[in-house]
């Protein structure tokens, strides 16, 4: 069984006309790094909130380690298995110090303050906040006050972490940094990654996208796969990634999605034309 | 507008005083302040400010910031101070003037006065300078847990008054650029009377608000998602556990606050 199934998913929200998620079948196993895009209204935070139990399906069931969604019972489990990063830093930190705010969830979790204590400094290591543990978040940049977010995740110790367009309000050095975290702790730890977002560079990162139109999977493959045909992403009123469409405007027919990969093809290129003008 | 609140003004110099329990440091506070409004003679004045200078000392937090937190109270120290000036009544008349009097023990009441609000405010800087919010709320919640037996929630009390706190700068920040969003549209704050000012606080209160309740829904998420389900089998960080140190200051903060009461039996000065 995955680590993550929906079946037969669907979700109406009350007084809506339309299924925000429409009968949605899909499998994540351990350990992977997802992309979730799709323009706006295409139901991608409501896929989010569906994982953790936020809502619960209103036909078919989303099990995540083994746990129904809907099961009252193992509410906190779900809860500590699956952690999210919301969009707002500012609306997600509970604390006035930025080590208090790590402990929330562990406190909540009754742990005894000793682990509590070295969870904190863990986590906060990981994430690159340990010197910033005595400080007020308020001060604190964009990007950093996602990665103390990021870090009063970890804290909880969760098999995944869902980032609901965790980077959305940031500038592009806070996304890089709350990119850079979340990668790592897929690579270092083997936390799945459900990453939502709007960014297509930040999407052709991951192992796996998805994406999602009018609340079905529209698409889902490696980044390679799903953004293969140009039209076809345009057509979902979504952007192609940077690289790809810079490549289509030099005329280049490839798939180039990375920036290192852009770099060598130009490079290539370059390579190539002097050479011929010799 | 709103620039600089000084809310919550923790001052971190990792004194001693900062080490001291927060509970400890609240029944501190309460007996100085007690002992500082019982005194009543130049020779127990003299002692408390004694005390306030060695917490000052002891503190390491500069003089001038302790000052600082004066300043709003300046114009109640002049007007407690006039008062007293006109209304104290006194056998040794300096002058008289129409129906006023000022005699010498006016002086020494306003005098005496002023001095002990501004030993006062120190006092009670001195515990919001080295105490956290978060450590002030957790000592409350935790001398108050008594009341729950009174089916008082407590922890719940105490969670609001530290979110509250915790959301002071982000609503400050929030106040600002409203104003300035509201005033790029040509709000105009500061003509007219009062009750035009008043009036035009409400494009700026109405947005906070609507804002507010939305932030609101999304912590309420946000600590749901990490768990939070209320004050049952929840353990905290930080435990609070009173060392030695602890019990010694308490000690000497009562061997002052009886020096107090007994010093205001020998009197130098007249009635003081």
């Amino acid at each position: 069984m995955s680590f993550i199934s929906f079946e037969n998913v669907t979700y109406r929200y009350q007084d809506a006309k339309k299924n925000a998620i429409d009968n949605i079948n899909l499998h994540i196993e351990q350990g992977e790094f997802v992309a979730v895009i799709g323009h706006n209204g295409s139901g991608k935070s409501t896929f989010a909130k569906l994982l953790n139990g936020l809502l619960v399906p209103s036909a078919g069931t989303v099990t995540v380690g083994g746990i129904s969604t809907a099961e009252e019972a193992r509410r906190l489990d779900l809860l500590q298995q699956v952690g999210m990063v919301f969009q707002n830093p500012d609306n997600q930190i509970v604390a006035s110090i930025v080590e208090e705010d790590v402990a929330f969830g562990p406190e909540n979790l009754g742990i005894p303050p000793q682990e509590i204590r070295t969870r904190v400094d863990e986590a906060l290591k990981t994430v690159g906040m340990y010197e910033y543990r005595l400080r007020a978040p308020h001060n604190l940049s964009g990007g950093q006050k996602q990665r103390v977010a990021i870090a009063g995740i970890i804290a909880m110790q969760p098999k995944c972490i869902v980032m609901d367009e965790s980077t959305a309000m940031l500038d592009p050095i806070g996304r890089a940094e709350v990119m850079e975290a979340a990668k790592m702790l897929n690579r270092d730890y083997g936390i799945t990654i459900i990453y939502i977002t709007h960014f297509m560079n930040e999407a052709v990162d991951a192992n796996r996208v998805i994406l999602l139109d009018k609340g079905i999977i529209a698409l889902d493959g490696t980044p390679k796969e799903v953004f293969a045909d140009y039209e076809r992403i345009l057509q979902y009123g979504l952007d192609v990634p940077q690289s790809y469409e810079l490549m289509k405007k030099l005329g280049i027919n490839a798939c180039v999605l990375q920036h290192d990969e852009c770099v060598t093809k130009l490079e290539e290129l370059l390579g190539e034309n002097g050479k011929t003008r010799d | 507008m709103i620039h600089d609140i000084s809310f919550g003004q923790y001052y971190p110099s990792g004194s001693v005083l900062h080490k001291l329990d927060p509970r400890f440091k609240i029944i501190i506070t309460l007996l100085l302040v007690i002992g500082i409004f019982i005194c009543d003679s130049v020779l127990s004045i003299a002692l408390a400010f004694a005390v306030t200078l060695a917490i000052i000392f002891l503190s390491k937090i500069p003089l001038l910031t302790y000052l600082k937190n004066t300043k709003p109270l300046i114009p109640i120290i002049i007007f407690t101070f006039v008062l007293n000036l006109i209304y104290v009544p006194g056998e040794e008349i300096l002058f008289k003037f129409w129906r006023f009097s000022l005699s010498v023990e006016a002086i020494q009441t306003a005098v005496f006065i002023a001095f002990r609000i501004v030993l006062l405010v120190i006092i009670t800087s001195f515990l919001t300078y080295t105490t956290t919010p978060t450590a002030l709320t957790a000592a409350i919640e935790d001398m108050l847990k008594w009341l729950q037996y009174l089916k008082v929630d407590v922890h719940s009390i105490a969670m609001m008054m530290s979110i509250a706190l915790r959301f002071i700068p982000t609503l400050i920040d929030e106040i600002n650029k409203i104003i300035n969003a509201q005033k790029a549209r040509g709000a105009d704050f500061e003509s007219g009377n009062i009750i035009k000012k008043i009036k035009a606080m409400i494009p700026i209160l109405i947005p906070l608000f609507i804002s507010s309740f939305r932030r609101a829904y999304e912590l309420a998420n946000a600590m749901e998602c990490r768990c939070y389900h209320g004050g049952e089998g929840r353990t905290k960080l930080k435990t609070m556990k009173a060392k030695p140190g602890d019990y010694v200051a308490l000690l000497l903060t009562a061997v002052f606050f009886t020096g107090f009461i007994l010093l205001n039996y020998m009197k130098v000065f007249g009635r003081y």
